[in-house]
């Protein structure tokens, strides 16, 4: 049987076809929400600057420009088009920055950032296919090869900065000396610590406009607060003469800085509200423990990673029941 | 159309839109191209040659077991064979180039319902061409098991496919006489045990009088996709989920008012249908007008009746804007089931990517039938279809939310379809009824109730 008519039989305009729905939604890109998370960044950037100075310009100026600068090499690598324009390397490479003492030597920004980008999100496909949070990563792994350069001491250094620089970071100060701190600078910021982590209205701040404009799901910071404030709370019940209360243990360290703005990375967060909640609480929960018993004074980077990886997990064990069932076992 | 903004992040909320009370007739087309299968069908037999001379309303094709197709203008057949459907698959179809006066045929009309037999009704119903599934005797033995079940409930829709179209709403209005004399011979053919819904719009419940005497006429939201008629059927079978394809198996009738009532006028007039009202929008139009075009017209005609210059790069969609079909081709003929013809141009949509999902969850939390979409579309995406059937795909209705919400703009949409005509090839498998796909092992039963059930239509959402 012939044809009615071949496509090139009907002569006319050439059309555009797609799968529906044909409704636009212009303001919603990847692109978008990274734009969000650095616009997010901006009040503890800019905390940041005005504590440590050029320290942190260069350092942020390492981390971004490293990220991306790896981000293009290994498209270029894989022969495929820049990826730059969805600014995804610009957030880790922020993050990563941010997470960096101030006295950092160049090279562990550089080295961080080959790392983010290369073992954290290249060799699993890229943006979306990563397991682990890129920052994360490249945060973890100078963290074991620079412990000099990013260990407790590494904050305290006669700098020509501000005199901020020469204090013991709070959570060590707490750790090791005991020492509680007062609550106003932790709140603002003018303690010591890594770049982004020292304001903590700052984090708020940015971390309110995230989950206002959903780029962030705020189930996840609100779990982690919620976990780190009872375990927070409990711990301040058994020690009260320690003076280290449970605004201290949020407003203290990476917590809200992690809570609001690497915890919520989309790609290595569970998909369900459920999942979220699960995921948050048990971040919150870590972070507690490695506080009160790692060595390290602070445990953002490794509760972050731990829940990284058992987010495929947790997404397999909240798959919603679709309305109507599930597909019934085979026989 | 309208949708709330919640500091940026608009929340689609999707209304229908007021009835608009005008219909624009158009003059009719010179050629139209009409359908003789559905999709994965065998094909009717046609019962005309290249060549021959039809009469409006002339049967040009007919099985010994599915209703007849009509000529819609008169004039010549000037080919038979395979042409495109408004999905873009392959459909067999017969093209009629209009000639010489447009003569009816000759009216067979019935006589008073009441005396009318069986058998009269019914071969006569099949005869018009409305999809009757009341089949005369004589055809009743050539038919499937599945084909003869009874039918203990009966919904004819008459809320809109989609938003942004009116064209149900007319056979509400206007058009209700044909409705009523359609519902008078379904309650005929169906008998007193049956129950018949008629599913009205909220906003037009209060329009309809007494008339309706006996039939059960229910208000539906006008919130898309609650008003989608998967989710239809579902709540008048009082069942979570259920498959339309499966409705004629489990003892339901689906139909919209229009082919209710066209139907209606059809035995009415004695003459099969040639009509179908179409909402079209878009282009120099400022508001959507609904027009009444004839089936098999090809969209080029109707848009250049209306005035459309349609350019290089537009769009031009078949259906609604949320699950309609980009059509290639401006010949693509008006069918039964599209309601709505649109215009976009280029520019105006935001093009959908192969960009990589950043699971961001947002497909997930927006599904209306709970299924993990940004998993499941991956999966369904490289072919894993047991895995995409786990995280629910195959309670997808297809109503295109999760595509729209996407940030990475995915095609999700035609990932889920294409998981779902897969399960739908098991159903199709299923060729015994046994409840399981001979390919895959994959369950097929379907899980209407056997018997009317009185209680069952709550809204389960609100």
């Amino acid at each position: 049987m012939s044809g009615i008519a071949a496509p090139e039989a009907s002569p006319g305009p050439r059309l555009e076809v797609s799968p529906g729905p044909h409704i636009a939604r212009a303001g919603l890109t990847t692109r978008r929400m990274m734009l969000d998370v650095l616009i997010a960044l901006a009040p503890v950037t800019a905390v940041s600057i005005y504590l440590f100075r050029w320290h942190a310009i260069l350092q942020i100026a390492i981390g971004v420009l490293g990220c991306s600068l790896f981000e293009l090499l290994f498209a270029r690598m894989r022969g495929r088009p820049s990826p730059l324009g969805d600014l995804s390397a610009a957030v880790t490479g922020l993050i990563l920055a941010l997470s960096l003492p101030w006295s950092a030597p160049w090279y562990v920004g550089l080295v961080g950032s080959l790392v983010a980008v290369g073992i954290g999100k290249v060799v699993f496909g890229g943006l979306g296919q990563n397991i682990f949070n890129p920052a994360m990563v490249g945060r973890a792994f100078v963290m074991v090869c620079f412990p000099a350069a990013l260990g407790a001491a590494a904050y305290q250094m006669a700098g020509d900065g501000a005199a901020i620089v020469t204090q013991a970071t709070p959570l060590t100060a707490a750790k090791q000396l005991g020492q509680s701190a007062p609550l106003w600078p932790l709140l603002v910021g003018t303690v010591n610590g890594s770049l982004g982590e020292t304001s903590a209205l700052g984090c708020l701040l940015g971390g309110i406009y995230l989950c206002l404009r959903r780029t962030a799901a705020w189930r996840i910071p609100l779990g982690i607060i919620a976990a780190a404030a009872l375990l927070g709370g409990i711990q301040n019940l058994a020690a009260p003469a320690a003076g280290w209360t449970v605004l201290h243990h949020l407003a203290g360290g990476a917590l809200l800085f992690g809570a609001f703005f690497i915890a919520t990375d989309p790609v290595t967060s569970p998909l369900t509200p459920r999942g979220m909640w699960i995921y948050g609480i048990g971040i919150g929960a870590m972070v507690m423990f490695l506080r009160a018993y790692s060595g390290y004074p602070e445990g953002v980077v490794a509760a972050v990673l731990l829940l990284n990886g058992a987010t495929p997990l947790i997404d397999r064990f909240t798959i919603p029941r679709p309305v109507g069932g599930p597909v019934p076992a085979r026989r | 159309m309208s949708s709330r903004r919640v500091f940026g992040f608009s929340k689609p909320r999707v209304r229908t839109q007021a009835c608009p009370c005008e219909v624009r007739r158009i003059a009719p087309p010179e050629r139209v191209r009409i359908p003789i299968a559905l999709p994965g069908q065998p094909p009717l037999a046609p019962a005309v040659a290249v060549g021959d001379a039809v009469k409006l309303g002339q049967a040009i094709a007919a099985t010994a077991t599915a209703s007849a197709v009509h000529a819609t203008v008169a004039g010549r057949v000037a080919n038979i064979g395979v042409m495109h459907g408004t999905d873009g698959r392959e459909v067999h179809g017969i093209e009629i180039q209009a000639a010489g006066p447009q003569d009816w045929i000759e009216a067979k009309v019935l006589g008073i319902l009441e005396r009318t037999s069986w058998d009269d009704l019914t071969s006569t119903l099949v005869g018009l061409g409305a999809a009757s599934p009341w089949k005369p005797k004589a055809m009743q033995e050539r038919m499937g098991p599945g084909e003869l079940r009874p039918i203990h409930t009966i919904v004819i829709v008459g809320s809109e496919r989609e938003p942004g179209l009116a064209v149900q709403c007319h056979y509400l209005t206007e058009g209700r006489q044909d409705l009523l004399d359609s519902l008078a011979v379904i309650r005929t053919l169906a008998g007193e045990g049956a129950r018949i819904l008629l599913l009205v719009p909220e906003a037009m419940r209060a329009g309809l009088g007494e008339e309706f005497g006996a039939i059960e006429v229910q208000p539906v939201t006008d919130r898309y996709p609650d008003n989608h008629w998967q989710r239809l059927l579902a709540r008048a079978a009082g069942v979570g989920h259920t498959n339309v394809a499966r409705a004629r198996e489990g003892g339901f009738l689906l139909m919209s008012a229009e082919e209710a009532a066209l139907a209606g006028r059809s035995l009415r007039e004695g003459l099969p249908r040639t009509a179908k009202l179409l909402t079209v929008a878009g282009g120099p139009l400022a508001e959507p007008v609904t027009v009444e075009t004839v089936l098999g017209a090809p969209i080029e005609h109707v848009l250049r009746e209306l005035g459309f210059d349609v350019q290089e790069g537009d769009r031009v969609i078949l259906g609604g804007l949320w699950h309609g079909h980009a059509q290639f081709d401006l010949q693509a003929p008006v069918t039964r089931t599209t309601d709505g013809l649109q215009v976009l141009s280029a520019g105006d949509v935001a093009r959908l990517e192969e960009n990589p999902c950043i699971n961001c969850g947002r497909c997930t939390s927006v599904c209306p039938v709970r299924i993990q979409v940004a998993v499941a579309a991956r999966y369904a995406e490289f072919g894993l279809m047991d895995e995409a059937y786990d995280r629910g795909a195959h309670a997808c209705i297809e109503c295109g939310l999760c595509a729209h919400v996407c940030p990475a703009r995915r095609p999700l949409l035609q990932y889920m379809r294409f998981a779902v005509l897969k399960h739908e090839d098991c159903l199709v498998r299923d060729s015994e009824g046994s409840g399981e796909c001979l390919d895959c092992k994959l369950p097929t039963a379907h899980d209407l109730p056997s018997a009317p059930r009185a209680e069952s239509w709550t809204d389960d959402r609100s």
